[in-house]
């Protein structure tokens, strides 16, 4: 094992920022101190589920947020049941680096055509990535994962916590397949107790599929940054999946 | 002493690991010993598992310490093996996956197989994570009508059934909490403060899952020496009579 490093190369996947409709808040100035304390130069950050689903005024906050700390790098939650057909396309142009969506939370599913393909499209359109919230039962299991992935092949999809929650373990074969199917798709490494799997994603998918994230506050980032830290890989893939990878997938250019 | 409760070693089934897959993992995390199990249940999944069990302690004597995993639903043939294990293979205790098995843990023959174990003075590691007939709330079904059994929840809860866990430790005291898998190292904390560290156990579900990482979710807890002390082998020494 090796550790990463320059700090300033390490980008967590994805962190939430804001007050969340379910009860936790996550400030900016909190954010920033766990980057620090944990040694992270930048982190994805998406909105909290927003108390009376404003999600318009959570993009804005996120926005702002993120011009007054480099850190932060901003992208947009897009709930597939708002009435406002151009709030993907507002927030990219306001600077967001692709586009969040959490089937469980806003309580849609991920490969319903008629509310999520288009803006899966959209998204392809202005060339930003994707990330879902992956592995909630009917909302957004594996297999549906990668039929959404499917639809827009050129589309860069990022999936949360390795495209699964079980701790039985049997949801990895699914993922396995998505994968090997879905050559856009990419998992974090957040909340993944089987290390096996997350080296199996870089052994026989490669090490540009694979990203460290912490899901902050909802993951604690200390441990979550250990066990990306504590994977079997050498230092090039290493790299790639504690921030390169990141960088590439959502063009931080110079953040890299 | 640091002592992983919850390992596996496994032939037949889709992960197959080794004696020294788990020997290999508890090195790399300086973790002394551990108990294992397999990953398929006998009879049934796995028709080796008593014997790949056997032959994993016997190699390692010091370090390997067998969790039979038994069917309930074959429960005269279950009842006999566990029998057998503990009084005269060393076996320290039973293992059940109702996953797998597709027995409820408040069914006749679970409960008849509980309460065997703890007259036969060994605890039942339960897998209890988020998936039908493992969560919390079943188990404390068994816990109900076992109170002369230990019963362990492994994973404590899984990914979202953590706090019903820790609601079922301190309704009753026969349980107790195996903190393998499951992400969150302020629950481990919080599982001590409410339940005591008394009945708080490590675990990895390695080799598959990472004994170093997962030690460290228990080092990044930061629950104080002696309570540290406790979870990562102390409880392990008295539960499974270590020593003895």
């Amino acid at each position: 094992m090796t550790t990463t490093s320059s700090p300033d190369a390490i980008i967590d996947g994805l962190v939430y920022l804001g007050r969340s409709h379910y009860g936790w808040s996550h400030t900016a100035d909190e954010l920033i101190a766990g980057l620090n304390r944990v040694h992270i130069g930048s982190a994805i950050a998406v909105a909290a589920h927003p108390t009376g689903a404003d999600f318009q005024a959570a993009n804005d906050q996120l926005l702002a947020a993120a011009g007054g700390h480099r850190q932060l790098i901003p992208v947009a939650r897009i709930d597939p049941w708002a009435e406002r057909p151009g709030e993907l396309s507002r927030v990219v142009r306001a600077g967001a680096k692709g586009v969040f969506l959490h089937p469980a939370e806003e309580h849609f599913r991920i490969n319903d055509q008629v509310r999520v393909r288009p803006i899966m499209e959209a998204a392809a359109e202005h060339d930003v990535p994707v990330m879902i919230a992956a592995g909630f039962h009917l909302m957004a299991e594996p297999l549906q994962l990668g039929e959404a992935a499917g639809w827009v092949p050129e589309l860069p999809v990022v999936l949360t916590n390795g495209g699964q929650f079980n701790i039985s373990g049997g949801s990895q074969f699914d993922v396995e397949l998505i994968m090997e199917q879905n050559p856009n798709l990419h998992v974090h490494t957040t909340a993944m107790y089987r290390q096996d799997f997350l080296e199996r994603v870089v052994t026989r998918r490669g090490p540009d599929r694979l990203l460290f994230a912490s899901a902050a506050p909802l993951f604690t980032m200390e441990f979550e940054r250990a066990r990306a830290d504590l994977m079997h890989v050498d230092a090039t893939q290493r790299a790639l999946i504690m921030g390169g990878n990141a960088a590439r997938i959502f063009r931080l250019g110079a953040a890299a | 002493m640091i002592f992983d409760m919850h390992m596996h070693i496994e032939n037949r089934s889709s992960w197959i690991v080794t004696a020294e897959d788990c020997i290999r993992a508890m090195d790399e995390a300086s973790v002394d010993k551990a108990a294992v199990m397999t990953l398929g249940d006998y009879p049934g999944l796995n028709p080796d598992a008593i014997e790949l069990v056997t032959e994993a302690m016997s190699r390692y004597p010091d370090r390997l310490y067998g969790l039979a995993r038994l069917h309930p639903g074959h429960l005269e043939t279950s009842q006999a093996t566990l029998d057998r294990a503990v009084t005269h293979l060393g076996f320290v205790g039973l293992k059940l996956h109702p996953v797998s098995t597709h027995q409820h843990p408040a069914g006749e023959a679970t409960i008849a197989l509980v309460r065997q174990a703890g007259e036969l003075g060994v605890p039942t590691l339960f897998h209890c994570g988020d998936e039908h007939m493992t969560t919390p709330l079943a188990i404390a079904e068994t816990a109900a009508a076992c109170p002369g059994s230990v019963i362990m929840l492994g994973h404590m809860g899984g990914y979202f059934h953590v706090d019903e866990a820790l609601q079922v430790a301190e309704r009753y005291p026969n349980v107790v909490l195996e903190t393998s898998a499951m992400p969150y190292p302020e629950k481990i904390i919080e599982a001590v403060r409410r339940v005591g560290a008394e009945r708080v156990v490590f675990g990895s579900d390695g080799p598959v899952a990472s004994p170093i990482v997962e030690k460290q979710k228990v080092v990044i807890a930061a629950l104080g020496a002696d309570d540290a002390a406790l979870v990562l082998g102390g409880n392990a020494a008295r539960m499974l009579r270590l020593g003895s």
